[in-house]
């Protein structure tokens, strides 16, 4: 069906159904996409900035994720290393990130080759755009850096996070994002709040059912100025 | 699938006797149920973000053909194709003509609601489509020939057993020795079945939760990661969403997606939401080529145009299923068609024909637990009364209609209603005295067979009210 039929019908529906017209609806709209509302904040997003970093931990691990701190990114080799070594794991796949490939390993990880799709047993690291310390999520936007694949085909999944990006609510990641691209979104922006789980066996909570068994997060970095 | 709503009362029947299927639901009080109240228990402001959620919603209907179109217009910017589709029919046409364009043999399903309502697989397949579903739940009903039974749990009429008996049999080329007695050992075959199936898929289908009208983004919400999967790996990706999923801005998705986790499984939020926007980019390495959205009217703007908008408000949290005492004795299955519990008493019958689904909306005692717990507050025992009224002229028989039409003219005028009911409470007092209870009662059937019914102790409600307010002592 075209497009200006399908409208036609729904704008019938709507103008039975709330008496408005036309020039109403389109006056609310533009104001409603140009101003986007604030709604209520729930108190887990009302947390002082100094207790962001805590929240976040907090609700990652609950949700049986691993977090390490570190001073910097020079660090990060050290900390990934060392969950392989725990993991008996050598290899370490990578986007095309700048920030990572300076870094000195010891053993230097892989540059992902999208024509080749990692096996179930493989690990990689990426590093996310934004942490919302309101329910312990990571911002994951795919790049070239940062494939979107590897946050899900791998067995684990490591992500760094530079502590001055963590903010406490959602409205707060989302208008970062739109400030960051403000034209359109990177094709996938993916919140991560834990391993993958299923629970649709018996109601039975089970980690990894088709995405990562295990999500490392490492923070690193000086945090954000608190005011 | 062919809908066995008009045979509701027959399906209930069986569905009560089956003691499997009341173990499986037996867990329902002490799982979803109560891990939402703990969520909610951790949210004080619950109620206001409740409010605001619905708000969203009431404005977004409002305006919804302004809001298609600016979806529309920037998804179609970021490079998606919008395809629109007025019925099951064309969104079928319009799916199998994608697929068979790009030459494709397999397809990766994302759990979607909306795929069930047009009976996508069946059709897809008799075209020589091979389709897999990809959330755990729904392949477990896909290789059992079965329908979801429920919207977020849809294999929740299933016991362990039940899924290591139907791997055996499907997954008969894997050693037949071994050990599949947790439900961990069945979570990892089925990880790594699906695997395999996910890097040979030539398309990924996936339904929406919600379709951002500011950014063109359709939001997956999932735990498992196989929605990503599914829109990530192959080369085609075709997202399939009705006209109520359109949220206006991200700050609004915000609001809803605070309380659709914690309302369906009582989490604060879901392993993945995923917003996803047009198709890969030059410079990404991976993603989909061509990014389709087939968005679905289907009987939708006629709700709207009906009355019955503020059913569109729904989000498929499945809560209201969760916490309706019929859906926790009967299941999904008895329902008889896609969406069940109370949201599917409302649905079913604008989708079917009140005609074909007309026991649907009288299956509920009013108890109001669904509207205690909807996230968007929608109004479900005053639309499954609407629906009532609207099936009435139709259906039940003749002695039915005219006991509904004497005890309605009674109910409205209280003086005979109050003398009715002195007299038929008084007459009852002086037969049960004996025993106190009665064993057998005349057209109250239903009740005595499995139960007494306690005698009643001579005087009215209203007579007892009464006296108390004149200050008589008891």
């Amino acid at each position: 069906m075209s497009r200006s039929t399908f409208l036609v019908r729904v704008r019938g529906a709507v103008e039975t159904a709330s008496g408005t017209t036309a020039a109403t609806r389109q006056s609310a709209v533009a104001g409603r996409l140009a101003h986007p509302p604030r709604h209520p904040l729930p108190i887990c997003a009302k947390a002082r900035s100094q207790d962001w970093e805590k929240e976040l931990i907090a609700a990652l691990e609950a949700r049986g994720g691993n977090v390490v701190v570190i001073p910097d990114l020079a660090a990060l080799p050290r900390a990934v290393e060392s969950q392989l070594l725990h993991e008996q794991r050598t290899h370490l796949l990578v986007g095309d990130d700048p920030r990572l490939a300076v870094l000195p390993w010891s053993i230097p990880p892989q540059r992902w080759n999208p024509a080749q799709k990692p096996d179930d047993g493989t690990a990689a690291l990426t590093h996310a755009v934004a942490a919302v310390a309101e329910t312990g999520t990571l911002v994951l936007a795919s790049s070239a850096a940062s494939p979107a694949t590897l946050a899900f085909l791998p067995e684990t999944h490591i992500v760094a996070v530079a502590r001055d990006t963590i903010v406490g609510s959602f409205e707060a990641a989302f208008s970062r994002l739109r400030t960051a691209f403000p034209d359109r979104l990177p094709r996938a922006v993916n919140l991560v709040s834990g391993p993958s789980r299923t629970s649709d066996i018996e109601g039975r909570l089970v980690k990894g059912a088709h995405g990562p068994r295990r999500l490392v997060v490492v923070l690193y970095g000086a945090p954000a100025e608190t005011t | 699938m062919t809908p066995a709503t008009r045979t509701f009362r027959e399906n209930a029947r069986t569905a009560l006797g089956d003691a499997k299927l009341a173990k499986a639901l037996g867990g329902l009080p002490t799982g979803l149920v109560a891990q939402r109240a703990a969520a909610k228990a951790r949210v004080p402001e619950f109620e206001t973000l409740r409010t605001a959620a619905r708000d969203i919603r009431d404005h977004t209907l409002s305006n919804l053909d302004v809001y298609l179109s600016a979806f529309a217009d920037k998804a179609e910017a970021a490079g998606a194709r919008i395809h629109w589709a007025a019925d099951a029919v064309e969104a079928r046409t319009v799916i199998a003509h994608i697929a068979l364009k790009n030459g494709a043999r397999l397809v990766a399903k994302g759990k979607s609601m909306i795929s069930e309502e047009i009976a996508l697989n069946a059709y897809l397949e008799s075209l020589g489509l091979e389709v897999f579903e990809s959330d755990l739940g729904e392949y477990l009903v896909q290789i059992r020939n079965e329908t979801p039974s429920h919207i977020i749990v849809p294999a929740i009429h299933l016991s362990r057993d039940d899924v290591e008996a139907d791997f055996r049999r499907h997954h008969a080329h894997l050693v037949p020795d071994r050990d599949l007695s947790t439900a961990e050992a069945l979570v990892a075959e089925a990880r790594a079945v699906l695997r395999e199936r996910f890097l040979a898929a030539d398309i990924g289908i996936t339904g929406a939760n919600f379709l951002v009208a500011e950014t063109g983004s359709a939001i997956l919400v999932t735990n498992e990661g196989n929605g990503d999967l599914s829109a990530h790996l192959p080369k085609t990706h075709i997202v399939l969403a009705s006209i109520d999923k359109i949220v206006p801005t991200l700050a609004d998705a915000a609001t809803l997606l605070r309380v659709l986790a914690r309302s369906a499984t009582g989490q604060d939020m879901t392993a993945y939401t995923s917003l996803l926007t047009g198709p890969r980019l030059q410079a990404d390495p991976d993603g989909p080529g061509e990014c389709h959205i087939v968005i679905l009217d289907n009987g939708r703007s006629e709700m709207l145009r009906s009355g019955l908008g503020e059913a569109l408000r729904c989000i498929r949290c499945g809560a209201c299923l969760n916490h309706c005492p019929v859906y926790n004795a009967i299941g999904g299955h008895a329902y008889g068609w896609v969406y069940a519990g109370p949201i599917g008493a409302v649905l079913t019958p604008a989708f079917l024909g009140v005609d074909q689904a007309s026991d649907l909306p009288s299956a509920s005692s009013f108890c109001g637990k669904c509207e205690e717990v909807c996230p968007v507050r929608i109004p479900l025992t005053s639309l499954m009364r609407t629906w009532r009224e609207r099936s009435r002229a139709t259906s039940g028989s003749a002695l039915q209609r005219m006991a509904l039409a004497a005890w309605s003219f009674t109910a409205r005028r209280p003086r005979l209603y109050h003398a009715a009911t002195r007299l038929g409470i008084a007459m009852l007092s002086a037969l049960g005295r004996p025993r106190g209870v009665f064993r057998r009662l005349p057209f109250a059937r239903g009740w005595t067979a499995s139960r007494d019914f306690p005698a009643p102790q001579g005087r009215t409600f209203q007579q007892h009210w009464a006296e108390r307010e004149r200050g008589v002592p008891r």
